[in-house]
Formats: C-alpha cells, structure tokens, sequence
C-alpha cells in the first residue's frame, strides 16, 4: 500500500507541478508578416518600324491599361512602398523620354514616376524609384497605367531610318513591400 | 493573421495534457486496451465504463518547433536578442522538410462489455474523436512571411501543403476470441459518422519567380493540381457556419455515413513470451453534407503586360485575366468526397518474468498474473497524408499487487528522443482506474515539449 501512495503522490505532483512556463501569447499582437513580392509590370519591344510611319517619324507613342492590382483589401490596407524599377535597351542613335503614369477610374493621376531620360545607344539603362505610400495616399486608387514614349529630335536632324534595324527595349517591375498584421 | 497563428498555438497547448497509447497498449488488461487490439485476451466477465469518464485521451504532436520556441517570455528569447517576428521567423527556419503537426483526442461516451462464454468476449461503445493532421511546409511559410523577392529562382513546392481535419463519432462493437491458450483474436466494426472535415492532400505544382529575358522577372506557376474539400464547415449561402452544438450533435449518426473495422492478435509463443499485434481504422468516411470544394489545375508564366502600341485598343488586363483563366482552371462545387481514415498499427513483443505467488492461485489461469514483470518493446505506425510516421517504445512493467500494476516507457519518433512515460492502472474494488502521463521530463514546461500526452479512465469491472 505505501508503494501504492508513492506512485499516486509521485503521479500528482507530476501533473499538478505540469505548466506552462513563462509563455506569453500576447506577444502575438505583436505578430506581423512582412512580405516582399517582385512582379513584373509592362515591358514593349520596338523596332525601327514601329516609330516611322508613313515615312514620317512619331513624335510620341501612348499605351494604357486598366490593371486591378491595388484593387483589393490587402494593397489597400497593408501596402507600405513599392521599388519601380526600369530596364532600357536602347540601340537607336536617338534619345527618348518615357512617362510612366497611373491614373484612377476617372483618369485622373495619381502618381507619376520621374521622366526616365535614355541617352542615344544607351543598353544598359537601369532606375529605381520608391514610392512611399504613406506619401502618396492617392496611389491606391490607381486603376491604369499609362505608358508615353517620346522621340526626341535628333541634334543633326538626321531621322531614323527604316531600313536600318534598330531596337528599344522595355522591361519594369515593381518590388511590393507589404506589412500585414 | 495573428489570431491564426494564436489559434493553432493555443489549440496546440490545449492537447497538450494527453495520453499516450503506446503506455495503454497491453496494460493491465485495461477494456480501453480492446480499441487498440480487438484481439487483447480479458480476464472479466464484464465491464462498464463511466460515462464520459472511462476514456479520456488527447495526444498533441509538433515536430520541428515547440510552441515555447515562438512564445517564450524571456525577454531576449531563445534567440538572443531577437523581438517576437524574429523569433516567429527563427523558428520557420527550424522546421525542416518533412515536419508536422499531428493531434487527436478521444472522448469515450458510453462502453462495456460481457463475456458471452469461455472463448468470446463481447464489447461495444460509442466515442467521440478529433483527429488533425497539418504539414509544417517551410517554404511556403517562407514565401508567405518574406516573399518572392528574395528567393529568386527558388522553387516553391505546393506539395508540401498538406492538411486533414476530422470531427466524428464511432459507434462500435468488437469480439475478442480465444481460440486456445496460447492464441487469441478479435475484431471490431465501426460505423462512422463524419461531423466535420477539411482535406486538402495530393496536391503537386510549384511556384518560381526567375531572372527573365524579355522582363526583369518572369514567374512560373508550373502544373499545379491542388485540392480543398470540405464537409460541415458552409452552409448553402458560402457562410462559415459552425458551432459546437452542429458539431458534436451530427456526430451520433447525424452526420456524413463512414463504416471501417479493427483487427488484432495475441499470440503466446511460450509461458513468458507474448507477441501481439492490430490494425485500427481501416475504413472511410463518405462526406455529402454541407461539401465545399475547390480544384486548381494548370500551368502559366508571366513575365509582365506586353504593350503593342498598335492602333488596337486592347484591353490588356481583362486579356491577361482570360489567359491565366483559361489556362489555370479554377473549379468550385459540392459534390461528395470520401476520405480514408488514418491508418494505425501496433505490435508488440513481450517477455515476463519474476514469478509471483499468484501462480499458486489456480482459479486464474491466464499466463501474465503468473508473473510481476515484463519488459518489452512495441512498435506504432500511423498512415498520414505525409507518409507513414513510426513510434518504437521500449517498456517495463511492474506489478505490485493484484490491486496495483505500473508501466513505464521510453518512446522514440518523430517527435521526441527524450520520451519518458509512466502509467498506474489501479484496481480498487470494482473499480479501475487508469492514468498514464508522457514526456515526463517535459511536464515542467510543456510548451518546450514538441510531444506530450495524457489520458485517464474509470472503469467498473466484475470478475
């Protein structure tokens, strides 16, 4: 029988001295996850062609699009800055600008990335712009993207040639940083 | 985001005080022993358990990490210097490829039993139990807490998603026949009734953010074939509908129908040695109640909106948005599903010695009550979605009475090299009662424990 009561004590106070030490779950308010999610943006490739028509150079060339990425609780509310970044491969002898704009539904602009300035021959273009959206609230209501690609003139007045095969390259994305909590 | 993490945690400390049923496989006779081997020999003419009381058993399971790993109030943390998400990511990195979260609780309702005549045995009862089993995918954490960014040219596998959650009642009635003295065997029916399920297993794909050619990044969701089904989570409007009531009320042949069996074996090879073995669970349960599933098939690679500059007007998002649609099939219905349960096997080897007076006592004639000790070994096996997972336990057990007998165990698996475990089965009168605690060494600090487990039961038994 004392054998008995040993085990029995000896099993109480296993389970009575069972605990959970020095845990505390309220550090979970605490709790965040802090992703960084690369996605490509727009990208185009142009040829010679494509900036001589009829003959005649284009002075500017515009593309849009309605795009839903911010359209959604979690850009809404945990989006804290995105890094644009910008790849050109230019093998005209001539320079461009390039605007890239975002509109809302209504057209109307709510950020625009800073001119992007491509020397003639320049095939190692790179930019990276961050956007704070603590700065710059009105973002969120992007919905389009517009994209403008200006020719500028030449120094000599020398036009492009249709016959001599030349590229302008493309390429954005953007790093999305995000704090969900 | 942090209520879920808060949830599993908590429901993982919850489960915590649990039972080991390698410590309650073969002790003492025990009727609970009946559920682990249909083919366990009896020595009574009948039992009854106490309502809700003769078979309390939980068993929670983390490998990789503890929750103390995470949730430790030291200040500084088991990582030096490190705030809360640090910690939370430390222990991500901890996990390695093949970890998993695995529990299941039991509650038994009602059980007894009657010896139908010298050979036979009869036993029937009614129980309730939950049974859950979540991979730890470190990468898919990984590519949720921190991104694609940095892990370019990383492939994520959604293989490594896998979950299963079962809320059922069993309804279920076993014999155990001894066909000599050496040799007995036993099997038990079920009859399932499914409350609740979640199943998401077999899924394969992977996801890979590249360097690209034509654009900074070029991202592949490559032959994804994943699954969700569910049972008694939605109601017909989509709306998470549960509560405890519609839980454990559909679990008493209320719910989704599910039939499966037992079967066992004890084998004497001589006076002192005893091999056993059982297969539990082998059987299915057919969800049609409140089913919502979800499939996603196909592959697609992006690498950004390609702008023509034609004269075209072209709506480039709604373009994308068709491609990736037509090319990643994404599928919602309420059709039926069926679900295998969890597999289990136990065996066991087992050698006694140290005869007792008990052997002048010639009205019991069964080999063990010859003998005040055995010394053993026993082998667990459980089929989850992940692969099959092994517990080896090495036992003694030490008789001190007809009144008293106690097993104690040292288990090796997944979860723990360090599984200490006790149990006393104490007879009293007609009563019998049983607890069993393991991971001794971690009972201090459970939340360090990456496995501990409780059980207890009380038990009327006429000789």
């Amino acid at each position: 029988m004392k054998t008995f009561l040993k085990i029995i004590v000896l099993n109480t106070l296993l389970l009575v001295t069972s605990c959970v030490k020095d845990i505390d779950f309220n550090q979970a308010q605490d709790f965040e996850i802090t992703p960084e999610v690369a996605v490509s943006l727009v990208k185009f490739n142009l040829d010679q062609n494509d900036l001589v028509m009829g003959g005649i150079e284009i002075d500017s060339i515009s593309q849009s699009t309605v795009f839903t990425m911010l359209d959604n609780t979690t850009a809404q509310e945990d989006l804290v800055k995105i890094d644009f970044q910008f790849e050109v491969v230019n093998t005209f002898n001539r320079d461009f600008e390039i605007n890239l704009i975002f509109l809302d539904d209504n057209d109307i602009e709510t950020y625009r990335i800073s001119t992007l300035k491509i020397n003639a021959q320049d095939e190692d273009f790179n930019y990276i712009e961050t956007l704070v959206i603590s700065d710059h609230q009105e973002f969120l209501l992007s919905r389009k993207i517009q994209v403008i690609l200006r020719l500028l003139p030449s120094s000599d007045g020398s036009t492009i040639d249709p016959n001599d095969p030349r590229t302008f390259v493309f390429k954005s994305a953007g790093i999305f940083y995000f704090r969900i909590d | 985001m942090r209520k879920i993490l808060l949830a599993l945690s908590l429901l993982y400390l919850m489960t915590t005080q649990a039972q080991n049923k390698q410590i309650l496989y073969g002790f003492d006779k025990i009727p609970q022993g009946l559920l682990l081997n249909p083919g366990a020999e009896t020595t009574y003419k009948y039992h009854v358990g106490i309502p809700f009381l003769s078979g309390l058993s939980f068993n929670g399971n983390m490998s990789g990490i503890t929750v103390a790993d995470v949730f430790r109030d030291d200040g500084i943390g088991i990582f030096s210097g490190t705030d809360f998400n640090t910690k939370f990511r430390n222990a991500i990195d901890k996990l390695g490829d093949k970890d998993y979260a695995y529990i299941n609780t039991q509650i038994e309702v009602l059980s007894g039993g009657y010896k139908l005549n010298d050979r036979d045995y009869l036993s029937v009862g009614f129980y309730t139990e939950a049974d859950v089993f979540m991979s730890l995918p470190k990468d898919i954490f990984t590519l949720i807490n921190e991104g694609n960014a940095a892990y370019l040219n990383k492939t994520f596998s959604i293989s490594d998603i896998s979950a299963k959650g079962d809320v059922l009642g069993v309804l279920h009635a076993g014999i155990s026949r001894r066909f000599n003295n050496e040799f007995t065997a036993g099997a038990r029916f079920k009859i399932y009734s499914g409350s609740m399920n979640v199943t998401s297993t077999g899924n394969s794909g992977t996801f890979t953010t590249r360097e690209g050619q034509d654009n900074i990044y070029v991202h592949h969701l490559n032959n994804i074939d994943a699954g969700v089904y569910s049972s008694g989570i939605y109601d017909e409007e989509n709306e998470v509908d549960i509560s405890a009531g519609s839980i454990f009320g559909s679990t008493f042949l209320g719910g989704n129908f599910g039939l499966g069996f037992d079967v066992g074996l004890t084998y004497h090879y001589n006076e002192q040695i005893e091999l056993t073995a059982s297969l539990l669970d082998i059987g299915f349960v057919s969800y049609s109640k409140n089913t919502r599933n979800g499939t996603v098939n196909g592959s697609y690679t992006f690498s950004g909106v390609e702008f023509q500059y034609d004269d075209q007007n072209t709506n480039y998002w709604a373009d994308l948005e068709d491609d990736f649609d037509a090319n990643v099939i994404r599928e919602e219905n309420r059709e039926s599903y069926t679900v295998m349960r969890p597999i289990k096997f136990n065996s066991s080897f087992r050698y006694s010695f140290g005869k007792s007076r008990n052997e002048l006592n010639c009205h019991d004639i069964t080999f063990k009550d010859f003998y005040d000790n055995a010394v053993g070994a026993q082998l667990y096996s459980v089929f989850h979605p992940n692969g099959t997972a092994f517990a080896l336990t090495g036992f003694y057990e030490r008789k001190f009475s007809n009144y008293l007998n106690t097993k104690f165990t040292y288990t090796i698996d997944d979860f723990s090299y360090t599984n200490f475990g006790v149990g006393v089965s104490a007879n009293i009168w007609k009563l019998n009662i049983y607890g069993m605690v393991d991971n001794i060494f971690q009972l201090s600090d459970i939340a360090d424990a990456n496995r501990a487990t409780f059980q207890l039961g009380i038990n009327l038994i006429y000789n």
